[in-house]
């Protein structure tokens, strides 16, 4: 058994790239993962260019631990929301564990077909080259599915926008609802007493406090959508009825 | 060139008009309890789009007329519309010389009977819905002439169908005109099943589904007598519910609950005469098997006679109408059984203004009359309706057959097509038979309907005394077809002297069978005139003198008044049998229902429910739940591909 | 052994398995953003991997850019939804996203 350089770098980046994605699923600290998952990526990067694609080795440290990684840690930090007091919730941990063995046994069972295969189709001994990819992308086969991923971006984009609306609340979007023809009425009720105080947090909370004792649920979630204004101050007053009943 | 299909696909267009305009009412209603449709716009898009229907049956029948040939208009969209293992069903348009002249009668009747209704139904609150329905219903009648094949006539024919169900049930507020519409439905299936063996037939025998198809296998001599006998009896089954001919004819009198113009177009001038239309569509079948003309003829005959003696005594003015059609339908029935399919179809055409133009007529005094239809309450109306009067004279003379109105001819054209033409079961004798019948039967038809003459419009008033005039909309569809009703004579004088639809029909029914002498035709003629006379006389000698006269001699013979007043007690009859036998097969169908096969979906839908109970706990809103249950299933795929290579 | 025959295969099926695993019990919805992308880069490595040095090398690294291109707006929207998530609920649970529940 002779083990080349570039193997051994292989083995080395590769189990460095475990060793961080085991980080990604288990450390409890979000930024502590996040870090991990940058080093997955960067010795991917590295095992990409021992396997001949300079250009996706750039591309992957240009896109995904650049840009990728810094919208994760930005979204961490604006929400600050580092530390979690479980990590797991739901499915037991046990039965992700099986379930994510079985597969990576499955995994397993293609990988040798697939290197079998690899080994009697490699021996062209050709090389990724930016040309090739930039005519495939741009000039051949793939122009159209190119536009149409520009398309898919686009469309990503407008719905980020849409999405990171300020208003994006329960009152927001009843507003919403009503500027587009929709019926509200559902959503927020139109009782007098409770329709004066918009917007007041302070002051409203004592109308949150009252409906979501002892009443049905969905008298207190219409008093929560009444409550819950544009103004960022309520949105504590929000969450607490809406949870209480639940 | 314009485009075949177009004719049915413009009061198809004008029906979906209609319908969305009435969906618009019934949202605006849910604000404002009476909103009111835009009856001058819905009018409008109905009418013209009847009328430009009829234009443009106009121009292509001139077209059709100009060609040389073989006179034929076709229009195919697909040849394999419905593929079978046999013979595949093609979809297409046969625009000929019967077709066209259907295709006018249907388009202009049709146009002013919508002109009417707008008058008619004006202040209905279903007005939008009232003309969505005539305009499909006209479209349907338009598919079912135009189709080229049975499984296209089909659709018109399930199609006017249903929009007769619709109109009958019209005001469905009240009980007895949804129970005459589901009557109407129902009595209708018994015939479409018949009708529906008979295209199934026709294919498995002939291998076709067209009717030049089947038409040239039958004429070819492919067809074994016994098949065309029972092809022939199939198809007069068919006829006998869409025509109203006995047995199934129970359904055309309760029919008249919908609103008059309906009774008009649908009852009287087109769809009921759609039978007939198949009949001399398919003529070969019954040119080569006498006993399937026989029974054509010999139930048009016993239909007419019993459903004139039935008109004699009716009080309701529409009902009297309702009688004569079926009567004047069996007298199709028979010109059509003993092959004078030229006189058949003659008399169904001016039996089409005429019977418009009464009904609208009666239309015309029901609504002067505040929906008062009891003619014992009518009486007088000549004064106050002059209009009425004139045209509904016209009309009655021309179903009366006075000598020179249309009916005249067209009725003596298929009484002397009876004795000229081929013998009735091959036996000879037999069509003079049905002559007497038919000639009784045109006797009562002067009497009954010159008795609604003289009791609606003769004598004093009695109870309405002011009733209030027409208005324009009404009465000028009333002028046009009182012209036609006389106008329409042309078509076929006697003597050779006009020829003119006999000729054109020339292409789809051959030579007419058999000719009369020059002398034959004289005295029938003047037996034809006599008859109609006569029985105007004793209507007049009757009637004439009031209505207490009139009674007084009726009871005088108070059993046979009795009978017919019952309707020979036809329908207490079907009652006890038909009615009784189905109640009893539905109640245990119903047992069997509610037992069995309710068991087995509500054990189904419990068995679901309950699944469904413990399923739902998979769906527990958490995101990752489902995560497992997508990752479990993967695995799942991906060891099946993986182990299974 | 030479580690771009078999091994690099594994590799991926178990960096895979790590991105499912987080998946299902991770907690914090931007964890489970991240193992996704794990599993991205795990099947873009397969791609890159079984084209070694194969005429189809530029087509796998086409693919393997729309990969990343996808990602990309995945993670976009992922993380928008998370805000909309955690300005509604005032979590990044991804417990406190589970009203559509049966």
């Amino acid at each position: 058994m002779d083990l080349t350089l570039p193997d051994l770098l292989g083995y080395v980046l590769g189990a460095v790239a475990l060793l961080a994605g085991l980080g990604v699923v288990t450390r409890r600290d979000a930024v502590v993962a996040a870090m991990n998952l940058v080093l997955a990526f960067f010795c991917l990067s590295g095992i990409y260019l021992l396997l001949g694609f300079p250009f996706l080795a750039t591309l992957q440290i240009l896109v995904y631990a650049g840009a990728i990684m810094v919208l994760f840690l930005f979204v961490i930090m604006l929400l600050g929301v580092t530390k979690l007091a479980r990590t797991t919730i739901g499915v037991p941990t046990g039965l992700g564990a099986v379930i994510a063995l079985a597969v990576a046994a499955e995994g397993g069972v293609l990988a040798t077909h697939l290197a079998a295969k690899n080994a009697a189709g490699a021996g062209s001994g050709m090389t990724e080259s930016v040309e090739g990819v930039a005519s495939l992308l741009f000039r051949d086969a793939f122009v159209l599915p190119f536009e149409i991923a520009g398309v898919l971006l686009l469309a990503a984009m407008v719905g980020v926008v849409v999405l990171a609306r300020r208003d994006l609340t329960v009152r927001g979007l009843a507003e919403f609802a009503r500027e587009h023809a929709f019926d509200p009425k559902p959503l927020v009720s139109s009782r007098p007493d409770a329709a004066a105080p918009d917007g007041l947090g302070t002051g409203s909370l004592a109308h949150a406090d009252a409906p979501a004792n002892g009443t049905t649920k969905g008298a207190a979630n219409e008093s929560a959508g009444h409550l819950s204004s544009s103004s960022q101050g309520t949105l504590a007053a929000t969450a607490q009825p809406t949870a209480g009943v639940h | 060139m314009p485009f075949l299909p177009l004719i049915p696909l413009l009061p198809l267009a004008g029906a979906l008009a209609c319908g969305l305009l009435h969906l618009q009412v019934l949202r605006a209603r849910r604000h404002h309890a009476d909103a009111r449709p835009a009856e001058g716009l819905i009018g409008t898009i109905a009418t013209l789009a009847v009328a430009a229907a009829f234009a443009l049956s106009l121009e292509r029948f001139f077209a059709l007329a100009g060609s040389s040939g073989e006179r034929v208009l076709t229009w195919r969209a697909t040849d394999v519309w419905i593929p079978t293992g046999g013979p595949a069903i093609p979809f297409g348009f046969r625009f000929d010389a019967l077709s066209s002249v259907m295709c006018l009668v249907i388009t202009g009747v049709g146009a002013l009977i919508h002109l009417y209704s707008i008058g008619y139904m004006k202040g209905d609150r279903g007005f939008a819905r009232f003309f969505t329905y005539l305009n499909l219903f006209v479209a349907a009648m338009l598919v079912l002439v135009l189709a080229d094949s049975m499984p296209v006539l089909f659709i018109g024919w399930e199609g006017v169908g249903l929009c007769s169900y619709l109109l009958i049930g019209f005001w469905y507020e009240e009980m007895k005109n949804a129970e005459a519409g589901q009557k109407a439905f129902v009595v209708n299936r018994v015939g479409d099943f018949g009708f529906l063996l008979a295209m199934f037939a026709a294919a498995y025998w002939t291998g076709s589904f067209e009717f030049t198809g089947v038409n040239s296998a039958v004429e070819g001599g492919k067809l074994a007598t016994w098949q065309t006998t029972v092809l022939g009896l199939l198809l007069f089954v068919g006829a006998c519910g869409k025509s109203a001919q006995i047995p199934l004819y129970v359904w055309l009198p309760d029919a008249m609950a919908g609103p008059t113009p309906v009774s008009a177009l649908i009852h009287a001038a087109t769809m009921v005469t759609a039978g007939v239309y198949l009949v001399i569509r398919t003529h070969p079948i019954f040119d080569v098997s006498p006993i399937a003309s026989g029974v054509v003829a010999c139930t048009g005959a016993a239909t007419a006679i019993f459903a004139g003696s039935m008109g004699l005594v009716a009080r309701d003015i529409k009902k009297v109408l309702a009688y004569s059609t079926v009567s004047q339908l069996g007298f199709l029935f028979l010109g059509a059984g003993v092959g004078a399919y030229g006189a058949s179809f003659y008399h169904l055409v001016t039996h089409a203004f005429f019977k418009a133009l009464l009904f609208l007529g009666a239309g015309s005094v029901i609504l002067a009359l505040h929906h008062e239809q009891d003619l014992f309450k009518m009486g007088g109306l000549r004064r106050a309706l002059p209009g009425s009067y004139r045209t509904m004279w016209i009309g009655a003379a021309a179903l009366a057959g006075l000598p020179l109105f249309s009916g005249f001819f067209s009725k003596d054209e298929i009484l002397a097509g009876v004795l000229g033409g081929r013998p009735v079961f091959g036996i000879p004798g037999l069509n003079w038979v049905l002559y007497a019948v038919a000639a009784a039967t045109a006797l009562m038809t002067s009497f009954y309907t010159f008795r609604l003459i003289y009791l609606a419009f003769e004598g004093e008033p009695r109870g309405h005394e002011h009733p209030h005039p027409n208005p324009t909309v009404i009465t000028l569809p009333l002028v046009v077809l009182a012209v036609a009703s006389v106008a329409a004579a042309v078509l076929g004088l006697p003597f050779g002297i006009s020829h003119a639809l006999q000729h054109w029909l020339e292409p789809v029914i051959g030579e007419p069978q058999g000719h009369l002498s020059h002398s034959a035709e004289i005295l029938l003629l003047v037996g034809s005139g006599v008859i109609a006379l006569l029985g105007f006389a004793i209507a007049r000698a009757t009637y004439g003198g009031g209505l207490a006269k009139a009674e007084a001699r009726a009871a005088a013979r108070p059993a046979l008044y009795n009978a017919l007043s019952a309707r020979w007690w036809i329908d207490e009859l079907y009652d006890a049998t038909v009615v009784r036998a189905v109640r009893l097969t539905s109640f245990i169908a119903g047992l069997i229902d509610a037992f069995v096969i309710d068991g087995l979906v509500n054990g189904a839908a419990s068995l679901a429910k309950r699944g469904a109970a413990s399923a739902r706990r998979m769906a527990d809103g958490s995101t990752q739940t489902y995560a497992l249950w997508f990752g479990a299933g993967m695995v799942v795929v991906v060891a099946s591909l993986v182990l299974l290579r | 052994m030479s580690f771009f025959g078999a091994p690099v295969f594994f590799l991926a099926a178990a960096l895979f398995a790590l991105g499912i695993y987080g998946f299902m019990t991770r907690r914090n919805l931007i964890v489970v953003l991240m193992s996704i992308e794990l599993m991205l880069n795990a099947a873009n490595l397969t791609f890159l991997a079984a084209a070694r040095g194969t005429a189809q090398a530029n087509e796998a690294s086409s693919y393997a850019v729309f990969v990343i291109l996808v990602a990309a707006a995945e993670v976009a929207v992922g993380l928008a939804l998370v805000l909309a998530v955690f300005r509604l609920k005032r979590d990044s649970d991804i417990d406190a996203a589970r009203d559509l529940r049966g």
